[in-house]
């Protein structure tokens, strides 16, 4: 835990030099704080309801990264563990009025639990095989929904007008309190996103990682790559449970329909914000919700609504196809690619002798011209790998 | 001395191609052993039955007398049993050093308590591979990736080690280094039991030497003695040869 | 008892028509796959714009339903291609890519339809309107025509892999993509083509399914599934497999709705696939091969 957030704030000695710490940690975290003025930043209630889209969809996201991302295991019945917890949640509060501080891990873990119940069939199989034996599932829990009545009043939903239950005077209600509701998800989006990041650093996620680059290679010293699967499985059906309350909290609703999480359009919508965030970037999560929620908003602002919601679908679908064709590792991955180039571009030139505004000029076209970059020496590589 | 690992008629058939028939094989503790024969004698195929990366059709695997035959690759090598691998022997996306540590915690060094190294340093510099600790495991020359992929099975902690052809592809200098670094190994205490395809590493290091043609094992014994046997000059050689020897 | 077997013959009529469907649009898939490794997920999408493109194309007794489907069949097909052309084709080396590729193409490819026709329900009467009955089994003429339209296609693909050159192409370049390369075959002309096929059928199934019942923008999203369940489970890559799994899947599908739970219909058919993956992951007929190194 010390390490993590040691390396994070690059307090490790001689490996992170100090420009690392002020061109690339600061910049980043204080981004992240941008999000804490949202309330006083957007004019209006329904923008600030879209940053509460987003954060949720930061949680529900995050889950998924650490399955796709991470294992490598391409699960399409993310969206509908999401939905999972949020029956969950709606009935918990339906019935028995339970506390916040109750419904998050209890819907994160009923969650976590229908992740395990697909898992053990599912990761006998991989690649395709697994793929689609999550969407069988996933559909098959879309059916469940429908139908059975008797619990989850089938095609009609559950409907509960309730709130996070209030901090001593703090209330979260979302029709008088939106800010603070706002507050709250946008405080457990930030957990998930610790979350991620912890899970990354830990011998856990290198596991996984190692996993995703070399399965039988894992097995081969000894690691139990059945149960690493599951594992990653049930940690990101987790995330995408407790995502679930929130958007009871703020949907007021859930119910099985084409645009509820038990549909088809959400796996593909999260599984472009991994793509479009990139996968390689522990923020990539975090990037591709934003682009996803405030995208659209952006260019209907810009071009006063010519993006119907069909018509950002058709752009999203686009994206996705372009981005898996054309930048692999997303937004973060380009963006990488592209401080790297200044980087090298900049030390290369100081290192030949050149003056300091030169330099710069230089490095700053090298970000934008990738095939001017510089060859890497081994130096650099050194500098990178750590 | 004791065999801690006993193959016994083991047989592996693929769609009608009969892989492995009848092969017994006893690794003494402490040795190297030899396994040797032109391409496509089964040579991996049997290394993959031994180590649960393929099912045997018939036959029994024990190690230190467990039955071990029908066990899932994971279990057998936390049990002690290590491979490696010819190709796509390290995870390339990592550094070095990060590649050891993933080996390191998941073998049977945790299991029996014994480690053969003190840390992961301590591999690193058995190794010698220090120098490209941070490198990214794809970015390394060839012939250190070989060793990384040692490395790794070394990090789970083996009793037994398995090295598939870890020679290929390296030239004179590099397999003589290969050898000695065996020769630490099995200073360890580790058993090895190695295929190769390179006659001299594979006399210079082997206590024994098993012989597989077709999927049969046709010799067996001291690597001067199967070097001198009929048989094998004729599988390798020809008839001719063996006939004139 | 006679009632009960009326039933039962009734099942199996409706069993055989289903069937039929599914046994196209399972074809499309699983002919793309066996060539490229790609699993094709738009292909639903493409049944849907078949439907509604011979829609279009009959629009009131225009252009007559027989002509119709053609048509609509030839446009989805030259989209297919242009597809593959534009995008599927960068990811053969990477299989996996070109099935998340597909899946934003769901996207694309359903909201065009949505912006194009608008998403109202759509539907054309069928050709011929008698109904026979044979011992109580109500069986429609239209059904039967359809019916037996799928069996000649069905027909004519086999026997055109069989025995004309784009056949042994095909057939080829299934096997052996490189060594068919060497042999002066046009890989990736060929591959093209099998987009285009994989399409044209879809397409097809689409267009009959418009005049078998109301189909509406999200309507090929089952289609594709229950496709796609009966290419797995005869085995991906396995025209012989898929036919004969169509007939499985449909008869079990519809006898179990029949007799069980209707709602539950899609869910038999995703317990048999899920059973199917996990016992015989090469499906019926399937081969090993190119299976292993997608499927792992």
């Amino acid at each position: 835990m010390t390490t993590a957030l040691a390396r994070f704030t690059g307090n490790i000695t001689g490996r992170y030099p100090a420009g690392d710490l002020l061109a690339i940690r600061l910049p980043i975290a204080l981004l992240l704080c941008l999000p804490l003025l949202a309330p006083q930043l957007l004019p209006s209630s329904r923008l600030l309801s879209l940053a509460i889209t987003a954060a949720i969809y930061v949680i529900v996201a995050n889950g998924l990264h650490i399955i796709f991302s991470y294992t490598g295991q391409l699960s399409l019945a993310h969206t509908t563990l999401w939905g999972l917890g949020a029956y969950t949640a709606a009935l918990l509060i339906d019935h028995y009025s339970w506390p916040t501080i109750a419904l998050i891990p209890s819907a994160g873990l009923v969650a976590a639990a229908g992740a395990v119940a697909i898992g053990i069939p599912a990761f006998r199989t991989a690649g395709f095989s697994f793929a689609i034996i999550t969407f069988a599932f996933a559909e098959i829990m879309r059916l469940v929904a429908n139908n059975w009545t008797g619990l989850t009043q089938g095609s009609i939903g559950i409907t509960v007008f309730a709130a996070p239950s209030s901090l001593g005077s703090i209330s979260f209600d979302t029709f008088d309190n939106l800010p603070n509701f706002y507050y709250l998800t946008l405080g457990f989006a930030y957990v998930s996103i610790l979350g991620v990041v912890l899970i990354r650093q830990s011998r856990l996620g290198k596991t996984f990682v190692a996993i995703r680059e070399n399965q039988e290679l894992a097995r081969s010293v000894g690691i139990n790559v059945y149960a690493h699967k599951l594992t990653a499985f049930a940690l990101s059906g987790f995330f995408a449970g407790v995502a679930g309350v929130f958007f009871v909290y703020h949907q007021k609703h859930i119910e099985p329909g084409p645009i509820s999480p038990f549909s088809a359009f959400f796996t593909i919508q999260f599984l472009l914000m991994i793509l479009i965030g990139g996968r390689s970037s522990m923020l990539g999560p975090v990037l591709g919700a934003l682009v996803v929620v405030f995208g659209p908003e952006l260019v209907n602002t810009v071009f006063s609504d010519a993006l119907t919601p069909a018509r950002t679908q058709i752009v999203f679908g686009s994206l996705l196809a372009l981005s898996v064709l054309t930048a692999p590792n997303g937004i973060a991955g380009q963006t990488r690619e592209g401080f790297r180039a200044v980087v090298t571009t900049l030390r290369h030139s100081r290192a030949r002798g050149r003056s300091w505004p030169v330099s710069a000029l230089l490095a700053l076209g090298s970000g934008f011209v990738p095939w001017a970059v510089p060859d890497r020496t081994l130096d650099d590589r050194e500098r990178e790998a750590s | 001395m004791t065999a801690i690992l006993s193959v016994e008629r083991l047989a592996k058939s693929f769609s009608g191609v009969r892989a492995l028939e009848g092969v017994d094989v006893q690794v003494r503790e402490g040795e190297v052993l030899g396994l040797v024969g032109p391409n496509g004698s089964g040579k991996t195929t049997l290394f993959n039955c031994v180590t649960g990366f393929a099912r045997a059709t018939s036959g029994r695997v024990s190690w230190q007398g467990r039955d071990i035959t029908r066990l899932a690759p994971d279990q057998i090598a936390r049990l002690g049993v290590v491979r490696t691998f010819q190709q796509k022997m390290v995870f390339p996306n990592t550094s070095v050093r990060a590649n050891l540590a993933i080996a390191w915690g998941a073998g049977a060094r945790s299991a029996n308590g014994a480690s053969l190294f003190r840390d992961c340093d301590d591999l690193l510099r058995f190794l010698g591979l220090t120098p490209m600790a941070s490198f990214p495991a794809h970015d390394i020359p060839f012939g250190f990736a070989r060793k990384l992929g040692l490395g790794l099975a070394l990090a789970a902690g083996p009793k037994l080690l398995l090295l598939d052809e870890p020679a290929a592809g390296l030239n004179e200098d590099e397999s003589a280094e290969l050898g000695e670094l065996i020769g630490k190994i099995t200073g360890l205490g580790v058993t090895v039991w190695i295929i190769e395809h390179d006659m001299q590493l594979v006399m210079s290091i082997s206590d024994r030497i098993v012989v597989l043609h077709a999927g049969r094992k046709i010799a067996e014994g001291q690597p001067g003695d199967v070097a001198a046997n009929r048989d094998v000059i004729s599988v390798y050689l020809g008839e001719k040869f063996a006939r004139s020897s | 008892m006679e009632q009960e077997l009326t039933q039962f013959f009734q099942q199996l009529f409706n069993a055989l028509r289903i069937s039929g469907v599914y046994a196209l649009v399972a074809l499309g898939i699983t002919v793309i796959f066996g060539l490229t490794g790609i699993v094709k997920f738009s292909i639903g999408e493409l049944l849907t714009l078949g439907a509604f493109l011979t829609f279009s194309f009959w629009d009131n007794d225009r252009v007559i339903f027989f002509l119709a489907v053609p048509l609509a069949a030839l446009c989805v097909g030259m989209l297919a291609l242009l597809l593959e052309r534009a995008a599927f084709r960068h990811t053969l080396e990477q299989p996996i890519n070109g099935f998340i590729v597909s899946l934003g193409l769901i996207l694309v490819l359903q909201n065009v339809v949505i912006e194009a026709w608008g998403d109202e329900a759509r539907a054309i009467p069928p050709v011929f309107t008698t109904i026979w009955e044979v011992g109580g089994v109500r069986m429609p003429a239209h059904d039967w025509f359809v019916i037996a339209l799928t069996a000649a296609l069905i027909a004519t693909l086999f026997g055109g892999l069989r025995f004309t050159k784009y056949g042994r192409a095909v057939r080829a370049c299934a096997e052996d993509r490189e060594a068919a390369a060497l042999m002066g075959i046009p890989v990736d002309w060929v591959i093209a083509g099998t987009f285009a096929l994989g399409g044209a059928l879809a397409a097809t199934a689409g267009g009959l399914l418009a005049s078998m019942q109301i189909v509406h923008a999200y309507f090929g999203a089952q289609y594709l599934l229950k496709g796609f369940a009966v290419a797995l489970v005869g085995g991906l890559g396995s025209i012989e497999g898929a036919v004969v799994a169509a007939l499985i899947v449909g008869t079990t599908e519809t006898m179990a709705a029949g007799y069980l739970a209707t709602e539950w219909r899609d869910a038999y058919t995703f317990a048999l696939m899920i059973l199917v993956l996990l016992i015989r992951p090469t499906g019926l007929f399937g081969s090993t091969g190119r299976l292993q190194q997608t499927l792992q």
